[in-house]
């Protein structure tokens, strides 16, 4: 007893510094959490709670702002293209971006100088690149329709068509984005040991059936965290629509984040843009929650 | 000890007061330091400060689209926000109801009055006072490329039935025929009002108590634009929009017509010397009156500033006293026109130019004022139009829905 009581009491005081240090080590990020992340979040559902045009006091409303959002087709309009825009850019990401991994996982030459290649848009700003996409896909002078053009197809109104609109912002946002995630897939797929598929060979295993029966549960890990980013950032786009199209051509563009831009800074109607940035931030909780069980559940 | 308690009190009231009123006064505006028009403005201010060293203005020169966006707005709303700046007719209003606007009634003088234009003075004020200083005018008009209009024997159409005629011949020859503003937005409702006005047709009656959307005129006015997009006679996109003439196809010499504003003729003589250029009044339904807009911006005092007064007297000093600044804004810095008849007539050697002369003679006398509707009735309109052009849908039935939401914003107003 006596001579174990001194040592223990050693073991506590290390103890007790080492979690100090942890938490000194700590507290910077969880200041800044708090500070730009939390507050902001806080502060975005108190604002929600009122009417505010920025130029006047606030005035307490309640809950009003959001009885209003319930009823506002623009607000369930932009969602349902937000969710478009999520359905169609989300699995064409996961698959493109997957398959770039793949091919530049190869053992051949230059393949470091196209890895390379594919990176390139991820460091370009996403304002450089739409503004150089929305030249590309100009209908009068844009690189597409002349290549579209020796094809002996007509010209296209790539952004000037409620049809075409969306899916053309979807390609700029897939060709920005699909070299950041292959190079998560690339770390995912590096870290799956060669001797799985080396014994899989043996037993006569095909390539695709190495590939289904290998690679791709074991990077249900990176596919999860490659899931619920890009899933985040697709109900997050703004900067490639509001460059390109601003929401047009008649509203076919106009995702909820562009909506609600132009309610807080066009219309100055501060309290209910809060609102809905608030309802979106829920949205996106819930969805990335209902993932991370989907993926927990079927693990 | 109560005295001296008030009088340290008083020494510190002053002492903030004076030091408030030492800091610069800050005066706002759009664009870059190293615009022209911008150039001057600086010019100006260095003037102002070498005779005013206890009235200092320092000028702050936002990109446009931060400017419209997000950067007033917010500085307002940290108490931020400049002393001096310029303002849109469409969010005139909203800082007028929110108190920001100072009252300008000492800066209108008698004199400054028979000055201005009417219609200038009116669209500035609000329930007799007046909130913001304007200096510039610019109507819309058509400009139009006689050569390519030749090509295709045409005349340049005065009529909407003349206008879709030449626009069929002009695109059979593989000509662009006219180029208006796609993107929605202020600017393309600010360039399609004539249209609507021209079909006797307005928004809603002018003390905003009664929606007015919904009548045969509007709908005529959104199926002329619906036609124009959905038979291709004009471009879907205007990748750095219409109002930059010199990115159109009517600059490069491919489009026959454009809609569009005065401050086109300057870049259109400066970078494209080559082309050649008409300007004429928009075309307007058979058997009725020409009708433009104008547009321009106008300069508010914050009624929160520090020193509103220094801020009235800078604004006076700048637009409401000579005629030289004034003329040199609407001359030399820029091609528009000024609200103060004597400026005009000041500069009338200026506006006796080709084009000018056009602008002064024919299309400014048939200008209104861009309305200062707010912002969620200029995203009603918006979309009615955008709908006809880009969905196809019927004028009578874009106008009609946008009747109702009209209608229903009118009632939540006061």
């Amino acid at each position: 007893m006596s001579t174990n009581a001194p040592r223990r009491q050693r073991l506590s005081s290390r103890n007790l510094r080492e979690r100090i240090t942890g938490y000194g080590f700590l507290f910077p990020d969880v200041l800044g959490l708090l500070v730009f992340v939390v507050g902001p979040i806080g502060f975005a559902f108190y604002i929600s709670l009122h009417s505010w045009t920025a130029l006047s006091p606030m005035r307490w409303i309640g809950f009003a702002n959001y009885t209003r959002l319930w009823s506002d087709v623009r607000f369930w309009d932009s969602l349902q293209i937000t969710a478009l825009y999520t359905i169609i850019y989300v699995p064409l990401l996961l698959a493109i971006s997957l398959g770039l991994a793949v091919l530049v996982n190869q053992r051949l030459p230059f393949m470091p100088v196209f890895r390379a290649i594919f990176f390139v848009p991820v460091v370009l700003s996403l304002v450089v690149s739409s503004l150089m996409w929305r030249y590309i896909f100009d209908e009068r002078i844009g690189l597409l329709n002349y290549l579209i053009g020796l094809l002996g197809i007509p010209p296209q109104s790539w952004l000037g068509s409620v049809e075409l609109a969306l899916p053309s912002i979807i390609v700029v946002s897939l060709w920005i984005q699909m070299g950041y995630f292959m190079t998560i897939f690339l770390a995912g797929l590096q870290d799956i040991p060669r001797e799985y598929y080396e014994a899989a060979m043996i037993d006569g295993a095909s390539s695709s059936t190495a590939f289904l029966r290998i690679t791709l549960p074991l990077l249900k890990p990176t596919t999860l965290f490659v899931l619920v980013i890009s899933l985040i950032n697709s109900f997050q786009v703004f900067d490639q629509v509001w460059v390109m199209t601003r929401g047009g051509p008649a509203s076919a563009t106009r995702v909820t984040v562009i909506y609600i831009y132009q309610q807080a800074f066009q219309h100055l109607n501060l309290g209910y843009a809060s609102a809905m940035a608030f309802a979106l931030f829920v949205i996106i909780l819930v969805v990335s929650l209902i993932q991370f069980r989907l993926f927990r559940t079927r693990a | 000890m109560k005295r001296a308690f008030t009088a340290a009190l008083a020494f510190g009231v002053l002492a903030w007061a004076s030091s408030a009123l030492a800091q610069p006064l800050q005066f706002w505006k759009f664009g870059t330091a190293e615009e022209t028009a911008n150039i001057v403005l600086q010019s100006w201010i260095d003037e102002w400060n070498a005779s005013n060293p206890d009235t200092q203005v320092e000028a702050r020169f936002i990109p446009w689209a931060d400017y419209t966006g997000p950067t007033l707005t917010t500085a307002f709303a940290a108490g931020t926000g400049p002393d001096i700046f310029w303002v849109s007719p469409g969010l005139f209003m909203q800082y007028v109801s929110n108190g920001i606007a100072a009252d300008l009634s000492d800066v209108f003088t008698p004199e400054l009055r028979a000055d201005l234009l009417p219609a200038a003075v009116e669209a500035v004020t609000v329930d007799g006072v007046p909130y913001s200083m304007p200096f510039e005018q610019e109507p819309v008009a058509l400009f139009y490329n006689p050569e390519l209009l030749a090509q295709v024997g045409a005349d340049v159409p005065k009529t909407w039935e003349e206008l879709l005629e030449t626009a069929e011949l002009l695109q059979a020859a593989d000509i662009i025929p006219i180029v208006i503003e796609p993107a929605p937005g202020f600017y393309q409702n600010f360039t399609w009002y004539p249209f609507l006005w021209q079909a006797g047709a307005d928004v809603a009656d002018p003390d905003l108590t009664e929606a007015t959307f919904d009548s045969p005129g509007a709908a005529a006015a959104l199926d002329l634009w619906r036609t124009l997009i959905q038979e291709g006679y004009a471009p879907r996109t205007a990748p750095e929009g219409t109002n930059n003439v010199t990115s159109t196809p009517f600059a490069s010499g491919q489009a026959a017509m454009q809609v569009v504003g005065m401050w086109a003729i300057a870049p259109l003589q400066s970078d494209f010397p080559e082309l050649e250029f008409g300007v004429t009044h928009l075309p307007a339904p058979a058997g009725r009156d020409f009708v433009t807009v104008y547009g321009g911006w106008t300069q508010m005092v914050n009624a929160r500033s520090a020193n509103v007064e220094g801020a009235k007297r800078f604004t006076e000093w700048m637009w409401a006293q000579d005629v030289e600044r004034p003329l040199e804004w609407v001359t030399e810095a820029n091609t528009k026109f000024s609200p103060r008849t004597s400026v005009t007539a000041a500069g009338a050697e200026f506006y006796g130019q080709p084009h000018l002369r056009d602008f002064r003679d024919d299309i400014l006398p048939t200008a209104r004022a861009e309305p200062r509707y707010p912002s969620e009735m200029v995203l009603i309109v918006s979309e009615a139009l955008q709908a006809s052009m880009f969905r196809n849908t019927p004028g009578a039935q874009a106008a009609a829905a946008a009747q109702r939401e009209l209608a229903n914003y009118i009632r939540t107003l006061d």
